[in-house]
C-alpha cells in the first residue's frame, strides 16, 4: 500500500482460517490482506462475526481449537508466522507482537500478584528476575499511568478497577518490548471517560513507534485513533482507506450503512437507517459479492462474480473499496423516513420519583453486624410523563440500573417514594411497569419456547393463556407466528431483544424501564431495537425510563436527561440543555469524552476513577476529580440550581446567572 | 395335583411397579409433547443411547420376572378342602422359569463348566481323597469325561444357533411394531446369541460354577439384578425429591433458610455415612426381630429391610446433589430472566418451578444416574460389610461377600466375584452411557 515506504512491519496476505463445524467448514477470515508499517495505526472495524478478532488471533497463532490457518501468510519483520516453528513463535508472541483482550477483568488470573503476572513476561522475554525485574514492572507501571506503582505491583487484581486492570494488561504486553501491539476491543468493555484515558495511552505509544492494531466495531473509536482503516465483512475486507478519506466518503455501501445506523448522524427522534438481515453465517459458500443480500443497490452482477479490489482515483489512491457499484455518495444512497415522534405530553406526570434511596448493608463479623452502607442511590429525584422518554445517563457503578430496579420495586427501596399516575407503588406492579434488560442472552430462559417466555407477561395481566395476544404482541415487534415454539437460542441478539421487549410489552404496561437495551448489540442491530423503541411510543404511548451510559443514543431517543454520579442526579434537564449546554463539571467531561466521528479529541480527559459509593467522598462526590473544585466543594453536598426550564444542576460552580 | 399359586404383593414390587407405570405414563405424555417428541426422537438416532436402552431393557426384564412373587399351592393339600395349604416360601417368576439351574445344587465350589468338585474329599469307600464327581454338572457325560471340549463346543454352536433364531423371531416381531436400529438389533443379536449360548450350556453345566453351598453362581447373578435396580431406583427416588426441593429452596430463598438447610446437610455429611447406615439398619433390624407378627414369610420381612435399607440411603445420599443445586441456583436467581419473571409478578414457587428446576435438570440427570451407579455400588459394598440386606436377599453384595474369603484360597475361587463384576459394571455402564445421550438431547443450548 501506498503509506509503506519501506517494508511494512506486519504484512498479511490473502489470510484464510478454516474451522469445521458441524454441518460444513466455517471460513472466519476467508482472503484477507493487510499491511501495517512500523508507528502506524491501522484499525479493522466490523460488526460481531466478520472474523476481526480471528485474524488477530490467527496472526498470533492463537487460534481455537479445531481452526486452521488454511492459506495465505503473515510476514512479520521478515519472519512467515504460520510456518514458523512453535518454539520461534513463542518468542513472536509478546517479544514481537503483544495482545490485549477486551475483558480486562478475565485476562488476568486473580489468584497472583500484579507483580507476579508483569514479572512472568519480563522473565520469559528479557531473562529479567528478581530486583531488576521489579524496577522494570514498576516502570512499565508508571509508563501505563497506574499511580503509585511500587505499592500496586503487590496489590491482587480484585483490588484494581476495570480502567487499572487494561492498564496492567497493556503494561504486560509491552514487558516484552514489542514493536507491535494487537489490541481487540480494547475500550469495549470500558465506561467513556476510562475509554478516554486508555485510548490515550495506547496514542502515546503508537507516538513512540509502536505499531497499533485496533480491532473495533466503534467508529468513534477509530476515528480517534486510526492512520488507516479496514472494513471486514463476513470474512474479508471490503473497503481500507486512509482515516481521513474513510470518514469524509465512505465508498463500500456496508460502511454507508454503518455510518447511517449510527445514532449521531440521524437526526433527534428521526429513524435510523437498519441494515436488513445479518452477517452470513461462517459456513455460507458465496458466489457473488458477501453483501449483496443485504445491499439495497445490487446489480445482477453482484450475485454471479465476487467483485475485485477498485481504486477511487478521484478522491485518493490508497483509498480501495471491493464493490461492483460503487463510488456511491454516502448521503444520497441511504434513504431514512423522516418521521418524528409525535409527542404525547401529559399535564400530570406518570412517573414520580421523589428522593429515592438504595443502601445495601455491608455486614461483618461473626454476629454479621451493620458496620457500613453502600449507597447505590442516594437521593434520587426524577419525573416522567406518558409519552416521554427520560434517560439516565451515567458510568458503571453509578447506581442508575438500581435506581431502576427501585423503581420498579424489585429491590425494596430504603427510603423515598415512587408515585405512578399518583399512586404510591409499594409492590410490583406489573400491569404498569415493566423492565428490558441489558443482556438478550440472559434474559431469556433458555429452557422455555419463545410463545411461553411472551406468555408469561401476557398472564402477569390477562390470568389465563390468550395465544391470539402472544401473536398480536410478536406481529408489534417484528417476530413471525412460527417462532412460538422455537428456543431462544436460535435466535440473534436482536431478535433475543425483540422477543425481550414483546415480553414486557404483553403485560400492556405504560411504563418500561429500558436498562442499556442497546449495549450489547451491534450498530445495525441497534439501530432496529431503537427504531423499534419509537414506533411502539407512537403507537402505543408508552413512557420510558432509559438507563445507558451511551450519550449517542440518549441524544437521538430521549427528551429529558438525568446524569448521575455516585447515586446522586448532578445535572437534570431537557435533551437540548443538558447535551448541548452541559454545566456539571462532570456532565461536560462526561460529554467530551465520547470519541467523535470527527476524530477531534477531548481537551480534558477526566482523571481517575469512579470511588466506592460505600465511602463516597465528603461533600460533593465529584470534587476529587473535578477541576473546578474549590475548598466549599469538600465541605457540603451542592444543592441544587435551578436554571429555568427543568434544568437544574447540583454544583457549586454554576450559579443560575453564570455566563457559560 | 398343582393348583393355582397365590399371588404375593411385596411392598417393593408394587413401588417397581408404579414406577413403571409413572414412566410409561410419562412417556406417553411426552409423546404428545412436540419438541420433547423431538428430543427423544435425537436419542433414538443415537446407537450409543440404542445398545445400552437394549442392555437395560433385558436388565428390567429380568428384574420384572423376579418381581411377579407368588407362593405355590402345596401339592399335598387336598384341592377340595375350604383353606388351600400354600408353601411359606416365596418364589418369583423368574425362579419358575429357572427351576432346574436353581434345584440343581452342587455340594460345594465347583468351577464354571467344571465336572468335578473344586476341593478334594476322601470317598467313601475309598482311602484316596480325590475331586468328586458333580451331581450335574457334566453328568450327561457319564465316563466319557475326554468328550467335555466337544460337548461344550458343540453346545456352544447349538446355543449360537438358537440365539439367532430366537433373534430373527424377535426381531420380526418387532419389525411389526416399529422400526429397530442396527445398534439396537446388533446388541439385541449379541444379548440373544449370549443368552442362548448360557441356555444351552447350562443345561448340563454350571455356567458360573457353583459357591460354597453349591448354589449355581449364574442364578444368583441373575437374582442380584432386581435388587441392583430396587436399590438403584427407589433410593433415587427417596433422595431426589429431598435434594431438589432443599437445594432450590436454599439456593433461591436465601437467608435463615439457607442457613437452615446448610446446617442440617453440613451435619448430615459429617456423621460418617456407614456407620450411620450401619445403626440405622442395625435399628430396623431390632424392630423387624421384635415384631415377628407383621410379616407372614421370610421373603416379606427380607423385603421390609431393602425398604428400609433404601430409605436410609435416601436419606444420606441427597446432600451432594442438593449442595449442587443449591449452588446452580444462587447463580440463576441472579440472571435476569428471573428477575424478569419477578417483574411480572410471578410468584417464587413458579420461578422455581418453571425458571429454576427446568435449568437444573441437566444436574438433576446426571445426579440420578451417577447416584444409580453410585448406589449399586454401594449396596455391594455395605452387603460386603454385613449390614446391608438381608442375608436371605440375593444381591451382588452378598455374593461378594460371600466370594471374599475365597479370594485369600489357593488356587483362588474367582467365579462368584467376577460374575457379579461382569453383571455389575454392563448395568452401571449402560446407564451411564444412556444418560449422556439423554443429557445432551434435551440441552437445548446444544447446537444440533
Amino acid at each position: 500500500m501506498s503509506v509503506s515506504m519501506n517494508a511494512p512491519l506486519l504484512s498479511v496476505r490473502d489470510l484464510a482460517v478454516h474451522l469445521p463445524v458441524q454441518g460444513g467448514m466455517a471460513r472466519p477470515v476467508d482472503g484477507v490482506s493487510f499491511d501495517i508499517a512500523a508507528g502506524e495505526c491501522v484499525a479493522l472495524l466490523g460488526e460481531s462475526g466478520c472474523g476481526k478478532s480471528m485474524t488477530a488471533l490467527a496472526i498470533m497463532r492463537l487460534l481455537p481449537a479445531g481452526a486452521r490457518i488454511a492459506g495465505g501468510t503473515a510476514e512479520f519483520e521478515g519472519r512467515v508466522l504460520p510456518t514458523l516453528p512453535e518454539a520461534a513463535m513463542r518468542e513472536v508472541r509478546g517479544g514481537g507482537i503483544g495482545m490485549i483482550f477486551q475483558e480486562p477483568g478475565t485476562s488476568l488470573n486473580p489468584v497472583l500478584s500484579i507483580g507476579r503476572q508483569i514479572g512472568e513476561a519480563l522473565e520469559l522475554h528479557l531473562g529479567l528476575r528478581g530486583e531488576t525485574a521489579r524496577k522494570r514492572a514498576v516502570e512499565l507501571l508508571d509508563q501505563v499511568g497506574i499511580p503509585d506503582p511500587q505499592r500496586r505491583l503487590d496489590e491482587y487484581p480484585f483490588q484494581l478497577s476495570g480502567g487499572m486492570k487494561q492498564r496492567v494488561m497493556i503494561a504486560m504486553a509491552l514487558a516484552g518490548q514489542p514493536r507491535l501491539l494487537i489490541a481487540d476491543e480494547p475500550t469495549t468493555a470500558l465506561d467513556v471517560t476510562i475509554q478516554a484515558q486508555v485510548l490515550d495511552l495506547l496514542d502515546g505509544l503508537r507516538r513512540d513507534g509502536m505499531a497499533l492494531l485496533l480491532i473495533t466495531h466503534d467508529l468513534g473509536v477509530v476515528a480517534r485513533m486510526a492512520d488507516r482503516v479496514g472494513v471486514m465483512y463476513a470474512g474479508q475486507l471490503v473497503e481500507s482507506a486512509p482515516r481521513k478519506t474513510f470518514f469524509a466518503a465512505p465508498a463500500h455501501p456496508y460502511s454507508v450503512r454503518l455510518f447511517a445506523a449510527m445514532p449521531e448522524t440521524a437526526g433527534r427522534g428521526g429513524r435510523l437507517a437498519t441494515i436488513a438481515g445479518n452477517v452470513p453465517a461462517a459456513t455460507t459458500l458465496h458466489r457473488g459479492c458477501r453483501f449483496v443480500e443485504r445491499c439495497d443497490r445490487a446489480l445482477a452482477a453482484c450475485h454471479i462474480a465476487p467483485p475485485a479490489w477498485r481504486n477511487i482515483e478521484a478522491r485518493d489512491s490508497a483509498h480501495r473499496v471491493r464493490c461492483a457499484v460503487m463510488p456511491c455518495d454516502a448521503a444520497a444512497t441511504v434513504k431514512v423516513d423522516a418521521q418524528h415522534t409525535v409527542v404525547l405530553s401529559a399535564p400530570t406526570p406518570l412517573l414520580e420519583v421523589v428522593d429515592l434511596k438504595m443502601h445495601f448493608p455491608i455486614r461483618s463479623g461473626i454476629l454479621q453486624r451493620v458496620v457500613g452502607q453502600v449507597r447505590a442511590v442516594d437521593g434520587v429525584s426524577l419525573n416522567l410523563a406518558a409519552g416521554r422518554t427520560l434517560a439516565l445517563v451515567g458510568e458503571s457503578g453509578c447506581g442508575k440500573t438500581t435506581a431502576g430496579k427501585a423503581i420498579l420495586q424489585l429491590l425494596r427501596p430504603t427510603a423515598g417514594s415512587v408515585r405512578l399516575a399518583g399512586d404510591v407503588v409499594t409492590g410490583i406492579r406489573a400491569d404498569v411497569m415493566q423492565m428490558v434488560f441489558q443482556d438478550p442472552f440472559a434474559s431469556l430462559n433458555p429452557r422455555l419456547r419463545i410463545g411461553d417466555i411472551i406468555a408469561e407477561g401476557v398472564r402477569a395481566t390477562a390470568g389465563q393463556r390468550a395465544p391470539q395476544r402472544v401473536a398480536q404482541i410478536m406481529g408489534q415487534v417484528g417476530l413471525t407466528d412460527d417462532m412460538v415454539h422455537r428456543y431462544p437460542h436460535e435466535f440473534s441478539g436482536g431478535q433475543r431483544q425483540r422477543i425481550a421487549i414483546a415480553r414486557a410489552l404483553a403485560a400492556d404496561p405504560c411504563l418500561l424501564i429500558c436498562d442499556e437495551p442497546t449495549s450489547a448489540l451491534d450498530v445495525s442491530v441497534q439501530a432496529q431495537i431503537l427504531n423499534l423503541l419509537s414506533d411502539l411510543q407512537r403507537q402505543l404511548g408508552l413512557a420510558y425510563l432509559f438507563i445507558t451510559h451511551n450519550i449517542a443514543v440518549v441524544d437521538h431517543l430521549a427528551h429529558e436527561v438525568a446524569v448521575m454520579y455516585l447515586g446522586r442526579i448532578v445535572e437534570q434537564g431537557s435533551t437540548e440543555a443538558v447535551l448541548r449546554d452541559p454545566r456539571h463539571p462532570y456532565t461536560q467531561a462526561l460529554l467530551a469524552a465520547v470519541p467523535r466521528l470527527d476524530g477531534t479529541r477531548p481537551e480534558t480527559v477526566l482523571a481517575g476513577d469512579l470511588p466506592s459509593p460505600a465511602n463516597p467522598p465528603a461533600g460533593c462526590h465529584f470534587h476529587p476529580r473535578c477541576p473546578l473544585a474549590s475548598a466549599a466543594c469538600a465541605g457540603a453536598y451542592p444543592p441544587p440550581v435551578h436554571l429555568g426550564d427543568g434544568h437544574t444542576v447540583a454544583c457549586f460552580a454554576v450559579t443560575a446567572h453564570s455566563p457559560r | 395335583m398343582m393348583g393355582l399359586p397365590q399371588p404375593v404383593l411385596l411392598w417393593s414390587d408394587a413401588l417397581l411397579f408404579m414406577l413403571i407405570a409413572a414412566v410409561v405414563a410419562l412417556a406417553w405424555w411426552a409423546r404428545q409433547q412436540e419438541p420433547l417428541r423431538a428430543a427423544w426422537a435425537e436419542v433414538g438416532r443415537s446407537p450409543v443411547a440404542m445398545a445400552s436402552a437394549t442392555i437395560l431393557a433385558v436388565f428390567l426384564l429380568i428384574g420384572l420376572l423376579d418381581s411377579l412373587h407368588y407362593r405355590a399351592r402345596l401339592a399335598d393339600s387336598p384341592a377340595t378342602s375350604a383353606a388351600p395349604q400354600y408353601s411359606v416360601e416365596v418364589s418369583s417368576a423368574l425362579d419358575a422359569l429357572l427351576t432346574k439351574l436353581r434345584t440343581r445344587s452342587e455340594k460345594t465350589y465347583s468351577a464354571p463348566l467344571a465336572t468335578h468338585l473344586y476341593a478334594k474329599e476322601t470317598a467313601e469307600n475309598s482311602p484316596q481323597r480325590d475331586f468328586p464327581r458333580l451331581k450335574y454338572g457334566g453328568a450327561h457325560l457319564g465316563e466319557q469325561l475326554a468328550r467335555q471340549d466337544a460337548d461344550i463346543a458343540v453346545r456352544t454352536l447349538r446355543g449360537v444357533a438358537a440365539g439367532v433364531l430366537c433373534w430373527l423371531l424377535l426381531h420380526g416381531l418387532m419389525r411389526l411394531i416399529g422400526r429397530p436400529t442396527p445398534a439396537m438389533s446388533l446388541t439385541l443379536l449379541l444379548i440373544a446369541m449370549l443368552g442362548g449360548i448360557a441356555v444351552s450350556l447350562s443345561a448340563g453345566y454350571h455356567v458360573f460354577g457353583t459357591d460354597k453351598v453349591g448354589q449355581d453362581v449364574l442364578y444368583l447373578s441373575l437374582k442380584s439384578v432386581r435388587t441392583a435396580l430396587l436399590i438403584g431406583t427407589l433410593t433415587t427416588l427417596v433422595m431426589l425429591p429431598v435434594a431438589v426441593l432443599l437445594g432450590i429452596l436454599a439456593g433461591y430463598a436465601g437467608g435463615w433458610i439457607d442457613d437452615a438447610i446448610q446446617y442440617i446437610y453440613t451435619t448430615l455429611n459429617s456423621i460418617p455415612g456407614v456407620l450411620l447406615i450401619a445403626a440405622a439398619v442395625l435399628m430396623m433390624q431390632v424392630v423387624i426381630d421384635t415384631h415377628p407378627d407383621w410379616f407372614a414369610t421370610a421373603a416379606e420381612r427380607a423385603d421390609a429391610r431393602l425398604l428400609a435399607l433404601c430409605l436410609i440411603l435416601g436419606m444420606t445420599s441427597w446432600t451432594g446433589v442438593a449442595r449442587l443445586l443449591r449452588g446452580e441456583t444462587l447463580k440463576l436467581r441472579e440472571l435476569e430472566f428471573v428477575q424478569a419473571a419477578r417483574a411480572f409478578g410471578v410468584s417464587d414457587w413458579a420461578i422455581m418451578r418453571r425458571h429454576i428446576l427446568p435449568n437444573l435438570m441437566h444436574i438433576v440427570l446426571i445426579a440420578l444416574v451417577m447416584d444409580f451407579s453410585g448406589l449399586v455400588l454401594a449396596e455391594a459394598v455395605l452387603s460386603y460389610v454385613g449390614v446391608g440386606v438381608d442375608p436371605s436377599t440375593t444381591s451382588f453384595g452378598t455374593m461378594i461377600n460371600a466370594a471374599r474369603m475365597e479370594l485369600a484360597r489357593e488356587p483362588m475361587v474367582w467365579w462368584s466375584l467376577v460374575a457379579a463384576f461382569g453383571f455389575m459394571f454392563t448395568l452401571v455402564l449402560a446407564a451411564n452411557l444412556f444418560a449422556d445421550v439423554v443429557r445432551d438431547a434435551f440441552d437445548p443450548r446444544r447446537a444440533r
